[in-house]
């Protein structure tokens, strides 16, 4: 069976140390909706290389810290 | 007004409004002719055509990425409801004389899909059954209103039937399941009270039963069976949360998470 992954992603601890950013002032800046931002923390929606890259810009923050790849518990062991 | 749906959460771009108007116009308009109806399918899909034409960017990659999933939806949901109706057309005696309660039918269900699928991969399940339910006791009161100006005690009377959909949107945010089931409930109450299950006598399309199916029990059933198979608690708690619509309650917490299957 294929393992799965998890991406977690760190965007709304690194939005409070970029100075209490808010959703709506992140998706302004990176050229997309406040729901769009909503739905990546949430894990409901991966964003694209792109995206992702300038959500990282935004946040100064490094892209492997913003977004980690976790195996699923249940698959570690085949 | 633009604050009013700011309040709701609901910011519709230029072209929304555009097309809700041209979709009204041409809902309005066929009254004098039915050649307006052409003016909804423009409202409905020309923003769509515009933006796969490169012609409109109106939209980030997660409201395109919702659209297109929705138009794979609707694809199979309006294809498998074609087949089924050829096979019905083309098997003896069905009850059905014209085409056009088949070609509205085959609309309806295209644009409910489209709409649903969406707003499901747009808000998730809870704000989607909340502003289903809204929506639809405020189409409910409305009707009232205009039904029974009248007589005061009539007017509140039928006013009332608006009710349980507000109380319903309140427990789909309070208490997904629940709602869930309620809304499960409340489909197979009105299939039954409003005479529906005749769809499957000797005249099926008659009186515009399938499209008050999709229309009427389709929001009720969908949004039941997406609070159901929701996801679990804490997510919708944080998704509750995030729903709220202020940018500025929702600043802390953990980092959120998305499963991808490896390649």
């Amino acid at each position: 069976m294929k393992p799965k992954y998890d991406i977690r992603n760190q965007i709304r601890l690194y939005r409070v140390k970029a100075g209490d950013m808010t959703q709506q002032e992140l998706a302004d800046r990176i050229g997309a909706t406040r729901q769009t931002i909503v739905s990546i923390e949430k894990g409901r929606y991966n964003p694209s290389v792109g995206l992702a890259l300038r959500i990282a810009k935004v946040l100064g923050a490094p892209i492997e810290e913003l977004f980690q790849l976790e195996e699923e518990e249940g698959d570690r062991n085949g | 007004m633009a604050k009013l749906l700011a309040r709701i959460g609901w910011r519709p771009t230029k072209v929304t409004l555009a097309a809700g108007v041209l979709i009204a116009l041409g809902i309005a308009l066929t009254g004098v002719s039915w050649g307006f109806v052409f003016l909804v399918g423009l409202g409905m899909l020309g923003p769509g055509l515009l933006r796969e034409l490169g012609w409109l960017k109106d939209q980030d990659e997660f409201q395109r990425q919702a659209a297109r999933r929705a138009g794979y939806h609707a694809f199979l949901a309006t294809g498998l409801l074609a087949f089924a109706l050829m096979a019905l057309l083309r098997t003896g005696e069905h009850g059905i004389k014209e085409p056009e309660p088949v070609v509205s039918l085959l609309l309806v269900v295209l644009w409910f899909t489209w709409v649903l699928s969406s707003l499901l991969a747009y808000w998730g399940p809870r704000r989607t059954a909340r502003t289903i339910l809204v929506t639809f006791g405020i189409f409910w009161l409305i009707f009232s209103i205009a039904d029974s100006l009248h007589s005061l005690p009539t007017l509140l009377m039928q006013s009332l039937v608006a009710v349980p959909f507000f109380a319903l949107a309140y427990i789909a945010g309070r208490w997904p399941r629940i709602a869930g089931v309620l809304l499960i409930a409340a489909a197979a109450f009105f299939f039954y009270f409003f005479g529906l299950y005749e769809i499957f006598g000797p005249a099926p399309l008659t009186r515009g039963r399938g499209e008050v199916i999709v229309l009427f029990i389709g929001p009720l059933l969908a949004s039941g069976v997406a609070l159901l198979a929701g996801r679990g608690s804490s997510d919708e708690r944080r998704s509750a949360d995030d729903d709220r619509g202020s940018v500025d309650d929702d600043r802390g917490g953990a980092g959120g998470g998305g499963r991808v299957d490896a390649q």
